[in-house]
């Protein structure tokens, strides 16, 4: 009990000392209770009933990177009380000499540690609690959910895991200064105070030259990164490009920390009105020491804050882009596609059927020819009576699918079957090769569905076509236009000319991903039927030929030999099979009636529900978008891209600040005794303060300046990055971000400041 | 000849009613221009304590000490700092040099403190330096250097900005005896060429003998004075150890 109170009246003397590891414990808890009791938010609680599977995986995330922040602030409490343990092995000492075991040592420690951490534990869950009634407002936005549904609730769970993961920390720690209690001698920890530090100072000329040397290495990184990455066109590479840049980007940074303070003396020393201004020669050499002491955990520190700049910024801007850009892309609520076959192509399947020897159809067989025939509509109302009686409006089209080997539009001839998704769609490199157009739309199917998202119509002459762009991309439709001639043109033999000089934007599908992200062709009604009977034939025509060689062959192996051969790319006939006119398919756009997303979002979960369950329909009826669900998946992904940014990048943010606090104020505790020096010498108290703040200033400075120059390279980069998948940077939350981050590094600035003041002025 | 140091009865209690402690009980003296005078006694004599008292680090209880014309125990705040930063110079036992400065900086920073215009900096630095005999070891950092060149540097740090006094607190304390004999003559040619006024606190009888003057202190009081005169420095010397003799308690003492 005695050292109970003996730990108690320790840390009531010094509670002061404590105040940056006090506050940054605080916060740390603070922010776990925060993100770990969005889950039990009334707003992601009934979100999570009727919306997507991103709330669970947005909690999954949240989940992860609690992990990955309570390793990262274990590691930092560790260390902060290793800060205040330093300063205190001559009190240790003197308990020892008084005849304490090094067990009763660790006993009063163990007694503050667990004081300290119950007090910041309870203050960081209050400042939490606090915290989560307008964090789950934000959330609510963030998931652009109800208001209304929206009430204040204190989770019990995440109060529970918040205790669990730092009552684990406190043990960590408790245990890791037991063990050096343990190690301490007794003379070490009486003449702590005496003992001189072994000093590193830097000459001057290696200083300079490692720092042009560091301007170099940056600068090459910021190449790589930013020019080097994107001319080449081999998507691997640019990874390794890409991961060279970042190797290099450390290494600059580490040798600009190890080199900036010897660098800049020396300039400064050529300045004699600055550096031999009242405390100037002090302040710079005290802070030209503090930086080469501590070059790793400054370069450390200026990479963690370059990524969570990074991470902020990029963060909300993606959240931004993606919702904007999401709504304004779907001009209506839903997208159904259904195979459709003519009769005569069944017709010829089940005559190439029994050509390679298969027995009459069974029933199962029939069941699906007869689905494969049913037309969309009717199959809708087979599946649910009343879905259709949901809309407003809707039209079904018929637009047929182009394969053509060689594209009619493109400027140089490419062959479109060495195409992957991935190139497409992915990554590659400015000069993208496309799949250029490849479905056709006549005049009357267009109109409708222009109709239905209220677009401008066409009318196009006999022979006349458009190119419509089937995006919102404007970064790939520059792309496209570069790819793209708009001349008179010839397909299945039938020549038509371009009505415009320029490629038009219209949303003709929403499935815009990979192969489908590229330019429709549209033709009057009479040329498309045209067209149709054209390729049709064309199929017919081949494939009875085929029948009849398959016919005439003997062996079931020769046959089957040969129908396996007829759908491989490197058959001469594959176009005129993969343009099959008469396999088309039928799609179904509409608006529904309902105004409230949350009908909207049950019909759409009703329709999905029937065809899920429904064994017959499976993989004939398929809903390619539902405007809901579409922005629901991007309102998660952008909620999601947020809960990581704000949590790492704020995580991360507050360990740095930390211990660049923790750095400066150790520091200043191990120079009191030059203040007294300097302060006989005569420098007054305003002087010294002047000093500290300058050094202060500084220290908290650089890594953020180094980091903020990182940014300007980084951000360009990402922007260059997002172009492909079309988010931009939003200036304004870029700007809200970098304001709240400089926000809490002021604010422990002024902490550090403060405290250091009264550490050196206490006497 | 003027006074440059004028305590006239101070006195300076540490303490409460309950438990008093009189550091200095009451003492007297007063120290002329290009003086240079030492003052002795045993641990615990208060001789620290009237250094403190002289150099505005701590107050007096009662009394009054006159440096230069100012009365200082009446001066508060930037006024202090100001004193302090014109009128003295300090000298300590464990040099106090700052290590991160080279001994150049070390020195200048002296003057910059003061405000002096920086273009002279570099010229002063070279005059006092050159005066000391550390002009080779300017560029060197304090880790870099023995201690006798860092107490030097120490005194060229504190004579500098030409205090009215230089305080020296042991200043042959961590020095090995060759290097205190060169620092004390350093001291005697600051004091006789360039007329500067040293009062300095140490219990070492041998650099004692390098001043004018001794003082000696027991108990808060002054136990006695000795004028060096036209003696030579063994003479002295062996004065200064009489005294010490009888400084430890005489035989009356002896029960």
């Amino acid at each position: 009990m005695m050292l109970f109170k003996l730990s108690y009246k320790n840390i009531k003397a010094g509670i002061k000392d404590y105040a940056v590891y006090f506050i940054t414990l605080a916060l740390g808890v603070a922010m776990f209770y925060l993100f770990n009791s969005i889950e039990s938010q009334s707003v992601i609680v009934s979100m999570k009933k009727d919306q997507n599977d991103l709330v669970e995986i947005a909690v999954q995330v949240i989940n992860i990177i609690s992990y990955i922040i309570s390793i990262i602030f274990g590691c930092l409490i560790i260390y902060a009380s290793r800060f205040l343990i330093k300063r205190r092995k001559n009190e240790f000492g003197i308990y020892l000499t008084l005849g304490m075991s090094k067990k009763q040592v660790s006993y009063i420690l163990l007694g503050e540690n667990f004081l300290i951490g119950l007090f910041s534990l309870g203050v960081g869950l209050i400042i939490g609690i606090c915290g989560s009634y307008f964090v789950s407002g934000l959330v609510a936005n963030l998931f652009e959910a109800d208001m209304r549904r929206f009430y204040f609730v204190i989770s019990g769970k995440a109060i529970i895991k918040t205790i669990v993961c730092f009552g684990i920390i406190f043990v960590v720690d408790i245990i890791f200064h037991m063990f050096q209690v343990g190690r301490y001698k007794l003379i070490d920890l009486l003449y702590a105070n005496r003992k001189m530090e072994s000093i590193k100072i830097r000459r001057i000329w290696p200083s300079v030259i490692v720092f042009i040397l560091s301007i170099v290495v940056l600068a090459a990184a910021y190449h790589l990164a930013l020019v080097d990455c994107f001319t080449d066109s081999i998507t691997t590479n640019m990874q390794l490009k890409l991961l060279m840049a970042i190797i290099l980007g450390c290494l600059g940074t580490l040798l600009f920390f190890w080199s900036v303070s010897g660098f800049a003396l020396r300039i400064l020393r050529y300045k004699s009105k600055v550096y031999y201004k009242e405390l100037n020669i002090f302040t710079y050499r005290q802070l030209g020491y503090q930086i080469n002491t501590n070059v790793i955990a400054m370069s450390i520190i200026c990479i963690l804050l370059f990524v969570t700049l990074c991470i902020c910024a990029a963060g909300f801007s993606i959240k931004e882009d993606l919702t904007n850009k999401t709504k304004k892309s779907i001009p209506y609520d839903v997208e159904i596609q259904k195979t459709v076959c003519q009769k005569n192509y069944q017709v010829l399947n089940e005559t190439m059927d029994r050509a390679l020897g298969y027995e009459k159809q069974d029933k199962e067989k029939l069941k699906d020819i007869s689905l494969n025939r049913m037309k969309l509509k009717k199959a809708l109302n087979k599946l649910d009576g009343t879905y259709l009686a949901n809309f407003k409006d809707y039209t079904v089209i018929k637009p047929m699918i182009w394969y053509g080997e060689k594209n009619p539009l493109q400027k140089e001839t490419k062959n479109i079957s060495q195409f992957t998704a991935n190139e497409a769609g992915g990554v590659k490199s400015p000069k993208y090769s496309f799949p250029i157009f490849n479905r056709i739309y006549k005049q009357s199917d267009f109109n409708k569905i222009a109709m239905i998202s209220k677009k401008n119509t066409v009318s196009l002459k006999e022979n006349e076509y458009a190119v419509y762009y089937n995006c919102e991309l404007d970064t790939l439709q520059n792309i496209v236009e570069d790819e793209i001639k708009l001349t008179d043109i010839n397909i299945c033999g039938i020549d038509i000319v371009p009505k415009y000089k320029k490629i038009k934007k219209a949303t003709l599908s929403v499935d815009n991903s990979g192969m489908n992200a590229c330019a429709s062709i549209v033709v009057t009604d009479e040329m498309y039927n045209k067209m149709y009977n054209i390729l049709s034939k064309r199929y017919y025509d081949y494939m009875e030929q085929s029948i009849t060689k398959i016919n005439s062959m003997k062996t079931l192996d020769e046959k089957t030999n040969y129908y396996d051969k007829l759908s491989s790319s490197d058959n001469p006939g594959y176009e005129v099979i993969q343009n099959r006119g008469m396999a088309n398919y039928e799609v179904l756009i509409g608006n529904y009636k309902a105004k409230s997303s949350n009908v909207r979002r049950q019909v759409d979960k009703n329709i999905k529900h029937d065809i899920v369950n429904s064994k017959d329909y499976v993989g004939k009826i398929e809903i390619i978008g539902s405007k809901s669900e579409m922005i629901d998946a991007s309102v998660g992904v952008g909620a999601i891209t947020v809960f990581t940014g704000l949590y790492l990048g704020g995580g991360c943010l507050i360990v740095c600040v930390a211990l660049l606090a923790l750095k400066e104020l150790t520091n200043n505790v191990d120079s009191i005794e030059k203040y007294e020096v300097i302060r006989k010498i005569g420098a007054d108290e305003k002087m010294i303060n002047k000093s500290l703040f300058k050094q202060g200033v500084i220290f908290f400075m650089i890594p953020l300046a180094v980091a903020l120059v990182h940014c300007i390279f980084g951000l360009q980069f990402t922007e260059k990055i997002l172009l492909f998948s079309d988010a931009k940077l939003n200036a304004v939350t870029v700007f809200v971000a970098f304001v709240c981050i400089i926000a809490i590094y002021v604010a422990y600035f002024v902490v550090t400041y403060l405290n250091s003041r009264r550490i050196i002025n206490r006497k | 000849m003027g006074t440059v140091l004028k305590i006239d009865h101070i006195k300076k209690y540490y303490g409460n009613k309950t438990c008093l402690t009189k550091a200095i009980s009451d003492i007297s003296f007063e120290v002329q221009k290009k003086e240079f005078v030492a003052i002795m006694g045993s641990s615990g004599s208060g001789k620290t304590t009237l250094l403190n008292l002289i150099s505005t680090i701590d107050k007096v209880t009662a009394g009054s000490i006159v440096v230069n014309g100012t009365e200082i125990t009446k001066l508060k705040g930037n006024k202090l700092n100001k004193f302090r930063r014109d009128e003295l110079g300090f000298v300590f036992q464990d040099f106090n040099l700052l290590d991160t400065l080279t001994a150049y900086e070390n020195i200048a920073l002296a003057l910059s403190i003061k405000k002096e215009n920086p273009h002279l900096i570099k010229e002063k630095v070279c005059e006092i330096s050159r005066m000391l005999g550390i002009e080779n070891i300017l560029n060197k950092y304090p880790y870099q250097i023995s201690g006798g060149q860092k107490q030097r540097v120490a005194a060229a740090r504190a004579i500098i900005n030409k205090p009215s006094l230089i305080l020296a607190d042991e200043p042959t304390g961590a020095l090995d005896s060759k290097s205190a004999a060169m620092l004390l003559s350093q001291f005697r040619e600051l004091n006789e060429k360039n007329e500067a006024t040293i009062l300095m606190v140490t219990h070492d009888a041998f650099s004692a003998s390098y001043a004018n003057r001794v003082i000696f202190i027991k108990d808060g009081e002054i136990f006695h004075e000795l004028n060096r005169g036209e003696d030579k420095r063994s003479v002295f010397f062996n004065k200064i150890i009489d005294v010490i003799a009888l400084l430890g308690g005489d035989v009356n003492d002896v029960i």
